[in-house]
């Protein structure tokens, strides 16, 4: 699922070109986000991945128009026809929920535990797009029963503390989808919850991007579900892309040197038993003072002065995107001949 | 010896410092330092200090002798706040008045702090049944109102500072037995606990070693507030006349004693103590409520 | 009557283990309850965190403990650990009852299974530093001079690849992956004979997994410890356990080394795990083969406990608990209707 699909559906309903995120603390500014573009078609699902302190949830917040106030953004983000960047809080809000669906990490705080599940799903409707009370309750049933709850309408008058962590999880993206938006952004959606019940809202996000056509942004640490859930890939490191590209081609042929080591060293059933895992040496960078070349130049075994010198520009092969001098050959991780540290 | 593939990180490789670009143990007080009307109450703080103990040591007067000839002297040449009804200087006798009042606020303070702390830690930590009597002891003393208590052994014993302390402070210790009972139940959970635990340390071990330090800021609050109370409850006592005998004095005697004189219109006897004890309660309130913010306490704490 | 029972007897899966040692910790039909709050004196139904399980773990060995929340793996760890008393069954330390022990011999012996945690950010004293923490296990033993103790915290800093110059530093100066060293150099500062490890490195980012599990595999060979490991993740207790153990509701479903387990398992719930688990190979999506959801602890359901779950689950299951059966060697299971034949005993 990713070229044709892509194709069909008829150019992208996000498009992120440049953009910048700086967040201004007391004695410094930390750059979360720097020169990060992308792309993200309808029924496409783009898994966003890195580790922490990568900016991957900066980004999410970014394009979920969630920004924190000591927040500055630069760059573009078009939703369809319309700029994100630079929109005020009031234009936002009329954007959030109904164009961009969000789901957050935690269906504990999600929720609202004083207020009816119904009321809850149903609240963008009403607030945004004016519907009536018994007209959201309607809908809200409705989605409900989408996203899998049993019993849909008695779940309406429910609070949030008497459903399960699956089920809260469920009524948080019911109540992102309501307003059947565009785009839907992620932030580690299954993070918080056992595997099995993990197993199940993803695929619920499977069915659902089927259905509903959105969208999707996947921001997750998590390799095993970029692996079976994302059309396509975008690995972000100390606040910018390294790569990106369709999951299959990353996985089997990745390029950037951290995009190498992160999945050398990722476990999978496969891996050998008690074999010597691969590791990253050294710590992520600091985002308060970027490096001038590239970030994970020190952390690299072939890196060269030119590394450091400046960030490496993109180079492309159709869809598979990579920003690194030495590159991992299309084989396996053979480095090819170059300057070393 | 270093095992293969396994990273010895140097100094380098510690992690960046926090937004303060200050070692992150000190971050409470650069957040303290930034609210200006905690550091005035500070200033105010050490003003009085000094003001009452290193004060009258450049400004001698004589406290013990009375000079009736010299009553009530307005405020004047060589008397900047007049004389009281006995001819003691009335700025002399803020001075003495000041330290009684703050030796007998810290010294109870500190008193009720300590005997708080370790009666909320054992509580909290041990809990079950021992938690449970111990703080219906602290719901029981709680009921009593504590001024009528004051009033009682004020009356019983002959108020000196010592007793006037100990008084004091065994009225206040209940509220900071509270305060870091709940802060022992919630810490007791910790991994760092249970690890202790587990390694075999003994309970008084743990409770100094890590759940009394790990609440230092609610104690530090805490005491801040303790010691305005303090005042307040030893103006109020020496107000209705079961402070300390004369010639020693404090602010809320010389209220008193003031207060006879309202009609006659000698000021100076009544507003130096009266703006004395508001200041010096503002003060240690202000301090308090900066470190609360500074320690990220939510206003429960003390 | 104890169901989930896995003792583990098999040397041919734990070459290390020498047949006379008594296991270095057994659990014996050890249940724990807890009750609900009940201060208005309402009989609040006791929830059975373990119920009635046999563990049996060898020294130098490494035992995967898997299972989803509420499962009571965490539990039973605290219950190996000593720092919860079992309300049912017995708890044997080399042979030897702890209900028998005074207190002075059970706290020593207590020392010899340390534990690891699973959040960094919780498991070191923010107010201690670095070689103050990974004293306080030496200070508690006594007898050791502060200079001895003082080079013994210098060397296992060393080991877990902590350097000198950050031994006066404070943990919240360290990254999540520097404090699980930490706190396996102070796991491992009185010499343990097990170290508990509860999911020590699900908080940590994936590359640093890596190196925190490389560190425990070349201390275990260095100090001939076992580990107790208690995970939700398949990935990391196939890699690095020996025997495994698949908890659900309080018991044990299955039990028996990780390649046969996880390639041909016997227990329908460890194939919903299997199937569940997000493994980092594209196009392999997460699968669901369980149905519903987990069911309250308070009021586990009757015969197999899974069997709400089960999609294979028939009238038998609910009349009767099923009890362990062999399926292999170290291999046990307990389902009425396992997915591959039962080994005759």
């Amino acid at each position: 699922m990713s070229e044709e699909k892509v194709q069909a559906s008829g150019g992208p309903v996000l498009r992120v070109s440049g953009l910048d995120v700086d967040i201004r603390l007391p004695h410094s500014v930390v750059h979360a986000v720097q020169d990060v573009s992308l792309e993200v078609s309808r029924g496409e699902t783009v898994g966003i991945v890195g580790e922490s302190g990568c900016g991957k949830s900066t980004l999410g917040l970014a394009l979920a128009g969630l920004l924190p106030p000591e927040a500055v953004a630069r760059g573009s983000i078009k939703l369809g026809d319309r700029e994100l960047v630079g929109l005020r809080e009031r234009q936002l809000r009329a954007i959030r929920g109904t164009e961009v669906g969000i789901v957050f990490q935690d269906p504990m705080t999600s929720l609202n535990p004083t207020k009816r599940i119904g009321a809850q799903v149903g609240e963008a409707l009403r607030l945004q797009r004016g519907a009536s009370k018994s007209a959201a309750l309607e809908a809200a049933a409705d989605m409900l029963d989408r996203v899998g709850l049993p019993r849909p309408r008695e779940q309406l008058s429910r609070f949030p503390h008497e459903l399960s962590g699956g089920m809260r999880q469920r009524v948080v993206i019911a109540a992102a989808l309501i307003c059947e938006p565009g785009v839907l952004v992620a932030d580690e959606p299954t993070t918080a919850l056992d595997v099995t019940t993990q197993a199940q809202i993803l695929e619920l996000f499977d069915r659902l991007s089927d259905e509903l056509g959105m969208a999707t942004l996947l921001v997750t640490h998590d390799m095993g579900v970029v692996a079976g859930h994302a059309d396509r890939v975008f690995v972000m490191y100390a606040g910018r892309e390294a790569e990106a590209g369709g999951t299959q081609t990353i996985f089997d042929s990745p390029r950037h040197r951290y995009t190498g080591a992160l999945l050398g060293s990722v476990l999978r059933m496969e891996t050998p038993h008690r074999s010597r895992l691969g590791t990253i040496p050294g710590r992520p960078p600091d985002l308060t003072a970027p490096a001038a070349g590239c970030s994970f130049a020190p952390r690299c075994e072939a890196a060269s002065d030119d590394c450091a010198a400046a960030p490496p520009a993109a180079s492309a092969d159709g869809n598979h995107r990579w920003s690194c001098l030495h590159p991992l050959d299309s084989e396996t991780a053979q480095a090819p001949s170059g300057g070393t540290r | 010896m270093s095992l293969e593939n396994v990273t010895t990180l140097g100094a380098a490789e510690v992690g960046p410092a926090t937004d303060s670009q200050q070692p992150p143990g000190r971050l409470w007080l650069s957040t303290f330092a930034r609210n200006r009307l905690a550091v005035i109450g500070l200033v105010v703080i050490v003003a009085l200090l000094l003001f009452s103990f290193v004060g009258p040591l450049f400004y001698h007067t004589d406290q013990i002798h009375t000079r009736l000839a010299m009553e009530t002297l307005p405020p004047g040449k060589g008397r900047p706040l007049g004389t009281d009804d006995v001819g003691y200087d009335e700025l002399g006798r803020l001075m003495v008045g000041g330290q009684t009042m703050l030796e007998v606020a810290f010294g109870a303070a500190a008193l009720a702090v300590v005997l708080g702390v370790l009666w909320g830690a054992v509580a909290g930590y041990v809990g079950g049944f021992i938690d449970g009597l111990m703080m219906r002891i602290v719901d029981a003393l709680l009921a009593i109102p504590a001024l009528l208590l004051l009033l009682f052994l004020a009356t019983v014993f002959r108020p000196s500072v010592p007793i006037l302390i100990l008084v004091v402070g065994v009225t206040a210790w209940l509220v900071p037995a509270r305060l870091i009972r709940a802060e022992a139940l919630s810490l007791r959970s910790r991994e760092y606990v249970l690890a202790a635990k587990t390694m075999g340390v003994r309970a008084p071990t743990i409770i100094f070693r890590h759940i009394i330090t790990n609440s230092i800021g609610t104690i530090l609050v805490n005491a801040t507030f303790q010691i305005a109370d303090a005042i307040l409850v030893v103006a109020a006592l020496s107000f209705l006349g079961l402070g300390i005998a004369p010639p020693a004095t404090n602010w809320g005697a010389m209220l008193s004693d003031g207060l006879n004189f309202t009609y006659s219109g000698f000021w100076w006897l009544t507003y130096p103590p009266g703006v004395a004890i508001v200041l010096t309660v503002l003060a240690f309130n202000v301090v308090g409520d900066g470190l609360r913010d500074a320690f990220g306490l939510d206003s429960k704490h003390g | 009557m104890s169901s989930g029972g896995t003792a583990m007897n098999d040397t041919a899966s734990h070459p290390t283990a020498a047949a006379a040692e008594p296991p270095l910790i057994e659990l014996v039909n050890v249940s724990k309850h807890y009750r609900g709050s009940s201060l208005i004196g309402q009989a609040d139904a006791p929830v059975l965190a373990v119920a009635g399980v046999d563990l049996a773990v060898p020294p130098a060995s490494t035992v995967g403990i898997v299972g989803e929340s509420g499962c009571g793996k965490s539990t039973l760890g605290r219950l190996v650990v000593g720092l919860e008393k079992p309300t049912g069954g017995e708890v044997r330390l080399r042979g030897k009852r702890v209900a028998d022990m005074g207190r002075g011999e059970r706290r020593t012996s207590r020392r010899d299974i340390q534990m690891m945690f699973q959040d960094p950010y919780a498991a070191l004293n923010p107010r201690m530093t670095l070689d103050r923490i990974i004293e306080e296990p030496l200070r508690a033993l006594g007898g050791i001079s502060r200079a001895d103790r003082r080079a013994r915290v210098r060397r296992l800093a060393d080991e877990v690849g902590i350097s000198a110059a950050q031994l006066s530093r404070y943990p919240r100066e360290l990254s999540g992956g520097q404090r699980q060293r930490v706190g396996l150099a102070r796991a491992l500062a009185t010499n343990p004979a097990l170290i508990v490890a509860d999911e020590p490195v699900s908080a940590l980012d994936v590359s640093v997994r890596s190196q925190i599990l490389n560190l425990m595999a070349s201390l275990q060979a260095e100090h001939h410890i076992g580990y107790l490991m208690i995970s939700h993740d398949l990935t990391v207790i196939h890699y690095f356990t020996d025997h495994v153990i698949v908890m659900y509701l309080g018991k044990f479903v299955e039990s028996g080394p990780p390649e046969e387990l996880f390639r041909a398992p016997a227990h329908h719930y460890t194939r919903a795990l299997i199937d569940a688990a997000p493994n980092p190979v594209p196009g392999r999506a997460a699968a669901v083969t369980v149905r519903g959801e987990l069911p309250s602890a308070a009021a586990p359901p009757s015969g197999c406990r899974f069997r709400t779950r089960c999609l294979a689950a028939q009238d038998l299951c609910a009349e009767k608990e099923p009890v362990m059966r062999a399926f292999g060697p170290g291999h046990q299971a307990a389902c009425h209707y396992p997915l591959k034949e039962a080994v005759p005993a």
